[in-house]
């Protein structure tokens, strides 16, 4: 038995009917261009397709124009980054990046065969898109891919920081040529997104924030997923018409990332007086405000968050262990006691009362009682949940032993000093 | 009393002497020394001192010397023979002078991984040096991942993590296999059959990619004892290697007991339990404060063993926490705590699956017994290195079960000590296993035109990958041009993805086991009793697309019996010799396997209580084989009497051929055709058990008359009537007169 004749015999999944697949290979190379738009670029390594379009930059892509984008000031896209160094990011400076690729596992056998570039250039917006025709193609894509970059000094991805840069700076490599992705400054919208979306959306994927963010539907779009088989039926058939949609997503997505930038900016600047940000978001862009230092802002956002469902309970907690960090014990009391009061994670204010009570004002009795109160809590949730919380309940207790202690040594000092003044609101429904 | 006086007893005592079958001391021997090598950095000088060490064992100086002059070596020593020192120093004296250096260390498991970290990092610390050392495997954090790539001066990790891991994403680790000068592969024996042909293919991967990045590196590998280390490691790295086979270290006087437990029913040829015998034997060490190892088969035998020794243990200051059980299951931490007690002599005992035979340190005690044969020569001896102090006695027994494999090797200790041990086979130009792994290397870079793989010319292999639209030849080169990431649809450890998974429902859904597609018609048929971990299940639903049996637990007198009708057909004949009065052949087959009916056997009577039918569509597996055909008038036997005999004669050879293979005796199956349509005469085909083979079927071709030999052994010396497990089978099963028979065809077949 010959091996080719092995093969098919015992290692073939193909279904064995099917076999002149090839014979639907009519000549469509020639129309490439007319129906994708593609022109021909020659490098030293050959040669590789491009599509170039160019928008105005007062193009309006969902509700937003792009050139709004050069009024983002430094201190904005410092808090989109949510890193100092990101004051000097200039836009005009930047390219936009965003890959179609042959798998979404990754791994050195993924090809990105589509690359789309996004820039300003002078009064517009141009999308370069470098398309790898063939295996044998990419070579010269990449080259001439990597003279564009030259000219910046920034990256702006969606998810780019795991998936497309490394997976493009495999392929240079593979290739063996020089990376050309070591700039200054990667801003990657989606880690942005996450931090300001992830309580209200239940997604924050591209798609998903277009359309809830930027009221964008696109028509004639190709789920991601159906990507990779598309192009490597065109590798097998030549039939440049189902591509069409692909080079359509890719260039959505890099203009989708010109308004997310944007309107993340947006809630940025004017966070109480926004349509880029609304509800739970607030929760949201209170902790980055908080982690960026900038306490007044980051109060009011939570301020607003109070009340909203869903982030209630970690905003009330977040705001007052803010004001704690700050010194700002009363605003701190009237939360906790609010919480006890409104049953918001009583155990937790409760605790946090009688810490406040013990240290700062040593006010055992009222430090006894809240630790008590909390224990009771404790226990009662026991009860519901069906399972013992023994850690807590130790704790606790260890808090309650050790105030009590004190509270005896100094109990001869002050009796009837500090009675509780508010206790009827500090009983538990 | 001492460990001598223990011995005497067992050389006196009625009890056990009379149940020893073989008693060989292998007396002491001195060491052989070098001293350090001038080129050797003081550094690593000043810690080997603080550890205690003044000089190497000569293989130790040999092996430095080899690596360090560029060649590839493979190191044979015994257990505790100072052979880490051989990876170790050269690569140490290596990254001392170069920080940009790199290595690769490859172990078969985890747990030896991490012992061999903890021994190197405690070297490293000693020589206040940079060199760092981490574990890349399954458990790795993720955020610890990017700096073992960036600044891993050696890396460890397993063949699993290397083919799916590392290798696919080898952009990410351009450091490591750029600067890559050393991959060490320890336990090179484990390395065999379906796993060894895999690890192979995965190693011509890895120096496929280290030659694009520019690097080759020297390959240092260690081996236990088996009969071809040099031949097997080559075919492993696909480089020649520099044998270094004497041992330099010196060993204390070495007791090796061959006991056969009594025989209780010589009808039935059943001897007495080897569990309880090992269990009698290890008290007797234990209750004389002997630090004693106690080797089982199964995880069930090992938790068995380990009730009973407990329970003799109470009454010792100390009591049940001087014997401990060790096996996969045990939890990291748990079995750090029971090394570190065996190596402090804290705990004086340990009941042990084959997971500590491997290279975990756990010091040298003073006596181990073995219950059941292991199933190779190489496995005994490092199971019985587990005792044995560099200068005093120690001993080691084999307690022999009743099969038929075990058997032979209690009555032949000549087979054990004087023979060549068994050899590592493996087959990396399996079809199936090359054509995985060809898939695999195109993912990570693609194929030029012309290029090998390994030695292999690839290029119909190529054209079919091509064919079935996963590659894509354009520009010279095979691209790869599938969406799916084919490293995670191969495992090493099986010859295919497609195990059967065994749920079971009695209380919710529960996976407990999984069988192998081969064995799923025979063992999980509906209606099937199945036993797991000594519990029975009866199989209520057989999903065969979904590859799921549903099993619940029941509790019957009977065990089920599953009929496979066989059927070889011959594709292709490589090799064809006479040897003596037989025919000898090597080729290809395609084995046709259906199961028919089963039927329900009571316990102890051995009734048959009912059948039922089975129904499967019949499996198919393209495979290797070796089969010998005899004269249709042998011994002047009747076609019924030479079915009888070669049915018998079968069943020995395949329980026998592990002797030589190194194997399972599942891994080989049997089948007798009385007129073979290839032969068309009375025919014995023995086949690899996995679709394309690993090399066994090969390996018995060569052996010329030897296996008859053997299996005559085997048949004159049982002590049964007429057939037993140990040798022909039952007769129920191959015929009376069976034993008769195949005697009477063996000295036709050999005329001496």
């Amino acid at each position: 038995m010959k091996l080719s004749e092995k093969l098919r015999a015992f290692l073939s999944t193909k279904p064995k009917e099917k076999k002149d697949e090839k014979n639907l290979t009519t000549n469509f190379h020639k129309s490439l261009g007319d129906i994708l738009g593609t022109i021909e670029i020659s490098t030293p390594f050959g040669e590789h397709l491009l599509v170039e379009r160019s928008y105005p930059d007062s193009h309006i892509h969902g509700n937003v124009q792009l050139n709004l984008i050069y009024n983002i000031s430094g201190e904005i896209i410092k808090l989109i980054a949510k890193c100092p160094d990101y004051e000097d990011l200039d836009f005009r400076r930047a390219v936009f990046i965003d890959t179609e690729t042959t798998g979404l596992a990754g791994g050195s056998g993924t090809l990105a065969f589509l690359i789309g570039v996004g820039f300003f250039e002078g009064d517009s917006f141009k999308v370069l898109q470098y398309f790898i025709s063939d295996y044998d193609k990419e070579a010269a894509a990449l080259y001439s891919l990597s003279n564009l970059l030259k000219k910046f000094d920034s990256l702006v991805t969606f998810n780019g920081k795991s998936y497309d840069i490394p997976l493009l700076e495999a392929r240079y490599m593979i290739s063996r040529m020089e990376s050309p992705f070591n700039k200054t400054f990667h801003l990657d919208l989606l880690s942005a997104a996450r931090r300001l979306y992830k309580e209200r959306l239940e997604s924050v994927s591209l798609s998903s924030l277009e359309q809830n963010l930027l009221s964008l539907k696109r028509e004639g779009d190709i789920p991601s997923y159906e990507i990779p088989s598309v192009y490597f039926r065109f590798l097998r058939d030549s039939n440049p018409y189902p591509l069409k949609p692909v080079f359509y997503h890719n260039r959505m997505d890099i203009l989708s990332m010109v308004t997310l930038t944007i309107s993340m900016a947006n809630a940025f600047k004017e966070p109480l007086d926004t349509t880029s940000c609304k509800n739970q978001d607030y929760y949201c862009l209170g902790r980055v405000f908080e982690d960026m230092g900038m306490v007044e802002e980051s109060i009011e956002c939570y301020k607003r968050a109070l009340q909203v469902q869903g982030v209630r309970e970690k905003t009330h907690a977040q705001l007052s262990l803010l004001y704690k960090r700050l010194g700002r014990w009363q605003e701190a009391e009237r939360l906790w006691m609010a919480m006890v009061e409104a049953n918001i994670r009583p155990d937790f204010a409760l605790v946090e009362l009688a810490k406040y009570y013990e240290h700062r004002l040593k006010d055992y009795n009222r430090a006894a009682k809240a630790a008590q109160m909390a224990l009771e809590n404790v226990y009662k949730k026991n009860s519901l949940v069906g399972y013992t919380l023994k850690d807590e309940i130790v704790e606790l207790k260890k808090r309650l032993e050790r105030i009590k202690c004190k509270q005896k040594k100094y109990e001869t000092r002050s009796l009837e000093d500090h009675c509780f003044p508010r206790q009827e609101s500090l009983h538990i429904n | 009393m001492n460990l001598e006086q223990v011995l005497d007893q067992l050389r006196t005592q009625e009890r056990f002497y009379k149940n020893i079958t073989h008693w060989e001391v292998v007396s002491e021997s001195s060491g052989r020394y070098e001293d350090f090598p001038e080129y050797l950095n003081p550094k690593l000088i000043k810690a080997l001192n603080k550890k205690g060490i003044y000089r190497l064992y000569s293989h130790q100086r040999r092996a430095l010397d080899e690596v360090m002059t560029g060649h590839d070596i493979t190191v044979v020593t015994p257990t505790a023979s100072g052979k880490s020192l051989c990876y170790n120093l050269p690569v140490l004296n290596t990254l001392l002078s170069d920080k940009d250096a790199r290595a690769i260390y490859l172990f078969p498991t985890k747990a030896l991984s991490q012992d061999q970290v903890s021994e190197l990092m405690e070297l490293v610390d000693d020589m206040d040096a940079n060199i760092k050392t981490f574990t890349y495997d399954g458990d790795t954090p993720v955020n610890a991942r990017v700096a073992i790539r960036k600044d891993g001066h050696i890396v460890v990790t397993n063949p699993d993590m290397l083919h799916t891991g590392i290798l696919p994403h080898h952009t990410k680790w351009m450091k490591l296999f750029t600067n890559l000068k050393y991959i060490v592969i320890d336990e090179v024996h484990i390395y065999r059959g379906i796993f060894g042909s895999h690890t192979a293919n995965v190693l011509r991967r890895l120096r496929r990619i280290c030659n694009f990045y520019g690097s080759n590196p020297v390959f240092i590998c260690c081996s236990a004892t088996i009969a071809n280390p040099g031949e097997l490691s080559e075919k492993l790295t696909g480089k020649p290697a520099v044998l270094i086979d004497e041992n330099g270290a010196p060993a204390g006087e070495k007791n090796i007991i061959f006991y056969n437990p009594p025989v209780v029913n010589r009808q039935l040829g059943i001897r007495r339990s080897s569990l309880l015998e090992a269990k009698a034997l290890a008290s007797k060490f234990l209750n004389n404060k002997i630090q004693t190892i106690t080797f089982a088969r199964s995880r069930l035998a090992v938790e068995v063993l380990l009730t009973y020794l407990q329970e003799d243990m109470k009454k010792l200051p100390g009591g049940t926490n001087l014997v401990r059980g060790y096996r996969g299951g045990y939890l990291p931490k748990e079995r750090r705590e029971i090394e570190k007690g065996l190596r402090e002599g804290k705990i004086l005992g340990v009941v042990s699956t084959n997971a500590l035979e491997l290279g975990i340190d756990i010091g040298n005690l003073d006596a181990s017994i073995i219950t059941g044969y292991p199933g190779s020569v190489a496995s005994t001896w490092q199971q019985a290195g587990r005792a044995g102090r560099r200068n005093s006695v120690s001993a080691s027994i084999l307690v022999a079960s009743s099969s038929p494999l075990d058997q032979f090797i209690i009555n032949h200790p000549e087979y054990f000590f004087d023979a060549t041990p068994e050899y590592g086979l493996i087959n990396p130009d399996n079809l199936y296993i090359l054509v995985s792994h060809i898939k695999c290397a195109a993912f990570e870079l693609p194929f030029s035109d012309g290029e090998t793989f390994g030695d292999q010319p690839i290029n119909e292999i190529l054209a079919f990958l091509e064919d079935e639209g996963i590659l894509r030849h354009v520009g010279g080169r095979w691209h790869w041009m599938a969406e799916s990431f084919p490293a995670e649809d191969i495992s090493l450890r099986s010859a295919s993805a497609e195990n059967f998974v065994i749920i079971d429902i009695t209380e919710g859904a529960k996976v407990i086991g999984e069988v192998d597609r081969s064995s799923a018609p025979m063992l999980i048929h509906e209606e099937a009793i199945y036993i797991h971990a000594g519990q029975q299940y009866q199989v209520e639903k057989l999903d065969y697309e979904e590859k799921k049996a549903y099993v619940r637990k029941v509790n019957v007198d009977y065990y089920t019996d599953a009929n496979l009708a066989v059927e070889i057909k011959v594709l292709d004949m490589f090799r064809e010799k006479t040897v003596a009065n037989s025919q000898n052949y090597l080729g290809e087959v395609m084995v046709t396997s259906l199961a028919t009916m089963f039927k329900k056997i009571k316990f102890f009577t051995h009734e048959n209580l009912g059948f039922g039918p089975i129904h499967l569509p019949p499996e198919e597996m393209h495979t290797t084989a070796y089969w010998i055909s005899i004269p249709e008038n042998t011994g002047g036997l009747s076609i019924e009497e030479i079915k009888s005999g070669l049915l018998g004669l079968c069943n020995v050879m395949v329980n026998i051929a592990p002797l030589y293979l190194m194997c399972d005796p599942k891994d080989i199956r049997g089948v007798v055709q009385i007129k073979s349509p290839f032969t068309q005469k009375p025919t014995i085909f023995i086949y690899d058990n996995f679709p394309g083979g690993v090399g066994f079927a090969e390996k018995l071709y060569t052996m010329e008359d030897q296996l008859l030999k053997a299996a005559r052994q085997v048949i004159l010396e049982c002590d049964c009537e007429d057939g037993c497990p140990s040798c022909v089978g039952p007769h129920e099963e191959v015929g009376h007169g069976s034993k008769d028979f195949a005697l009477k065809i063996i000295k036709g077949v050999l005329s001496d």
